[in-house]
């Protein structure tokens, strides 16, 4: 026994010392970091370029949010990029969702050790374009002569800040309707004509209840991207100033223009109705729904459309986001999804690459292996006469109604989206307006005014704030 | 000899010098930048960008959502507290009978503590779930456990129940363990009932531990979070808004961090005061 405690004492002894000199190694090398990064600019200028070099390639990082099949197709795409040359090399890092990305960027922003391409959603554009810390795309097209009309100009609308591009669209989708087929069908339903206006829904998912062919006629995510969309939908703006285009946007203009009320009132007519169902703010909630056969209708994004082929086994069908004014013609869908943005880390090799792959993305070949495999729209129009994307469309008629749908969409100031600094809190706020109109705390007119003035009073803290 | 006493005056210090290290770097800088940043308005990446004095302050109190958010997490803390060391308690007082597979019964009890708060809430997620969820089908009800203000907070507080447990369960067991075996043949003898056994002689005596159990257990009700933002996001309507989810909100989905150092600030305070009373109650209530 005696015995056995002295080995352990022993044993105690060489592992603290072990871990002593760990801390001793680790503070030598430290200072000579300390006493490196001390030193004029000049010599980090050279340590920068000189320390990500492995073997004479210049390595950038990627930050992206793309998880499940579209992480492993973003994964591919960096390969293949990596593997076209020999200068540059892209290592791609995984943060999380969106809102996690974004949360990781601005932290890295403020400690300098950014990314030096980050993919950033739609609605952060006013924030990256505030921050200081994005080189605008536009700037590097003279570099390698490429030519900006290679994507769609609907797409890179979105991403334009007082005319100029500044970052550039990656992952773009529009949310479309999905359906089940096999429903359809048991309730007597068409089903190669999905439901054009909010009006046809109510009538479809009545026959659809009615007929015992699924619970659920219809349900949609209480989400403020679909709330954005059906006001652009009507031809109207989201906020004053062109949508925040013109000059930063002081108000929200839904209020005024009647957009907003409109809309509550029709997916509060449709939920009371007791056709429609509502599985909360998680979107994925909602897709079980749909994937496991319960509700025969839903609003998502053409991005999971891949996801939604693989996870059901009922024929799907998809059809054009329904209208909530059949008469407004000059309306349409604003492109959602991501942009790539290059962050500015003082490093001209580091730019340089960093524009290389984000022009390698552009490509028709990478657009539509990348549109293929997640169900993404691909933003080079010539992707879509490549033979491998041509075949694929022929087998998977699905997919046109994306490309359709955004063909469809008129380029103007409405369509083009709003451009808004608060963009998550907006959709935060609407979410809770939502919910208290579905469940009776207020009419869609109080809910409306409700919204209204949150987002204004939210507005007026931004600017100031970034005055 | 002089030298030697110096050194004797100094010497406690130096051990606390490494702790203190740290804790200033981790603990006590953050905190006191937390209330300068309070009286401050930021830009969108955290910066100063002007004193905005007691404005902050001012703002949160007149915030319905924070009210909100204060009046959720106090309903939360009374349920979850209330539940979670009843049940722990039950379940010790059960497993502590002489039963067949006592050994196992308690490693059950206890493995919910082995479970991350994320994992737990992905889990009830699908058991929740409003048209696939077990519960549903086993009542064969539709309710929207995550979807309906009336049940999202006490959906919420079920999984949080459930977690907590374990650790109260443990801690009961080992306190129960330590009671005096003697009193309760007393009792015994004196013809007490299972009741009477237990309110007299098995409460009173495990009651450091209860007490120890309720300011561990508040402090984290209070400090919920990984649930609320995977299972509900604090919705629908705010009905499952709890204090730490606000001030996630405010700093990195609303970019305000002034504000949310200010809602901080307020979390401290009523966090300290709850522990001020509550030790000042221990001298009355325990033995």
């Amino acid at each position: 026994m005696k015995r056995r405690k002295k080995w352990l004492a022993a044993i105690m002894a060489a592992v603290m010392s072990m871990t002593l000199a760990a801390c001793g190694g680790s503070a030598t090398s430290g200072g000579t970091t300390a006493a490196g990064s001390s030193d004029a600019a000049t010599t980090k200028a050279a340590a920068d370029t000189q320390a990500p070099a492995e073997g004479g390639k210049t390595v950038i990082t990627l930050w992206h949010a793309m998880g499940g099949v579209n992480g492993e197709a973003t994964e591919a795409l960096v390969k293949a990029f990596n593997e076209s040359q020999n200068e540059i090399e892209v290592k791609s890092e995984y943060q999380g969702k969106y809102d996690d990305l974004i949360t990781k960027l601005k932290a890295a922003m403020q400690s300098g050790s950014m990314p030096d391409v980050c993919q950033m959603y739609d609605i952060g554009t006013k924030f990256m374009t505030d921050s200081g810390h994005a080189i605008p795309v536009q700037d590097m097209f003279a570099t390698t002569n490429f030519d900006p009309s290679t994507v769609m100009n609907i797409i890179t609308s979105y991403y334009t800040v007082n005319g100029k591009q500044m970052s550039m669209p990656f992952n773009v989708s529009t949310p479309m309707l999905y359906y089940n087929k096999d429903v359809f069908k048991a309730a007597g339903l068409d089903p190669n004509t999905p439901p054009k206006t909010f009006d046809e829904v109510l009538e479809f998912s009545k026959k659809i209840v009615e007929s015992k062919a699924a619970p659920v006629g219809y349900a949609q995510a209480i989400y403020g991207w679909f709330f954005e969309q059906q006001i652009a939908g009507q031809g109207k703006y989201y906020a004053n100033n062109e949508n925040g285009r013109k000059a930063p946007a002081t108000e929200v203009d839904f209020l005024n223009n009647g957009a907003g009320l409109k809309i509550f009132e029709t997916w509060k007519k449709l939920m009371d109705s007791g056709y429609a169902d509502n599985y909360g703010s998680t979107t994925a909630d909602t897709q079980t729904a749909f994937f496991s056969g319960q509700a025969a209708m839903i609003i998502e994004s053409t991005a999971i459309l891949k996801t939604a082929t693989e996870s059901s086994d009922f024929e799907i069908g998809t059809g054009y986001l329904p209208k909530i004014d059949a008469s407004a013609t000059d309306g349409g869908v604003i492109i959602g999804g991501a942009s790539l943005w290059m962050m500015d880390n003082k490093d001209e090799a580091k730019k340089n690459a960093a524009w290389k792959f984000i022009e390698f993305t552009t490509t028709p070949d990478s657009q539509a292996t990348w549109s293929m495999s997640t169900g993404y729209f691909a933003v080079n129009p010539k992707a879509y006469e490549t033979p491998a994307m041509k075949d694929f469309i022929a087998q998977n008629p699905n997919f046109t109604t994306a490309i359709n749908q955004l063909k469809d969409t008129p380029v103007n100031g409405y369509t083009a989206g709003v451009l808004s600094g608060v963009a998550t809190e907006s959709r935060t706020i609407f979410n809770e307006a939502m919910e208290k109109t579905y469940d009776g705390t207020y009419t869609p007119e109080q809910a409306v005014s409700f919204l209204a003035e949150k987002v204004n009073a939210a507005i007026v803290n931004y600017n100031s704030s970034t005055k | 000899m002089k030298k030697k006493q110096f050194f004797r005056v100094i010497e406690p210090y130096l051990y606390l010098l490494p702790a203190m290290f740290f804790f200033s770097a981790f603990l006590f800088w953050p905190f006191l930048k937390t209330i300068w940043l309070s009286f401050a308005m930021t830009t969108p990446l955290g910066a100063v960008s002007s004193f905005v004095g007691l404005g902050n302050y001012l703002s949160i109190f007149t915030s319905q959502a924070f009210q909100n958010s204060l009046f959720v997490s106090f309903k939360y803390a009374v349920m979850t507290v209330t539940c979670s060391i009843v049940m722990g308690f039950i379940l010790a007082i059960i497993s502590n009978e002489d039963i067949k597979g006592k050994n196992l019964f308690r490693t059950f009890y206890a493995l919910p503590m082995a479970i991350s708060a994320a994992a737990a809430s992905v889990v009830f997620m699908f058991i929740f779930h409003s048209s696939l969820g077990i519960i549903n089908k086993v009542l064969g009800t539709h309710i929207g456990w995550l979807t309906d203000p009336k049940y999202a907070l006490n959906a919420v507080t079920i999984v949080t129940v459930w977690m907590n447990i374990g650790l109260n369960f443990i801690f009961l067991t080992a306190a129960l363990q330590s009671v005096p075996l003697d009193l309760y043949e007393c009792a015994a003898i004196e013809g007490a009932g299972f009741f009477a056994k237990h309110k007299h002689i098995t409460i009173p005596c495990i009651s450091p531990t209860l007490f120890f159990l309720l300011i561990i257990n508040v402090i984290n009700a209070l400090q919920a979070y990984a649930q609320v933002k995977l299972m509900t996001q604090g919705g629908p309507s705010g009905s499952t808004n709890v204090i730490v989810y606000q001030i996630y909100q405010e700093a990195f989905m609303n970019s305000r961090f002034g504000m949310a150092c200010a809602e901080s600030i307020v979390l401290f305070i009523i966090l300290m005061v709850l522990t001020l009373i509550q030790f000042r109650l221990e001298k009355k209530v325990t033995y």
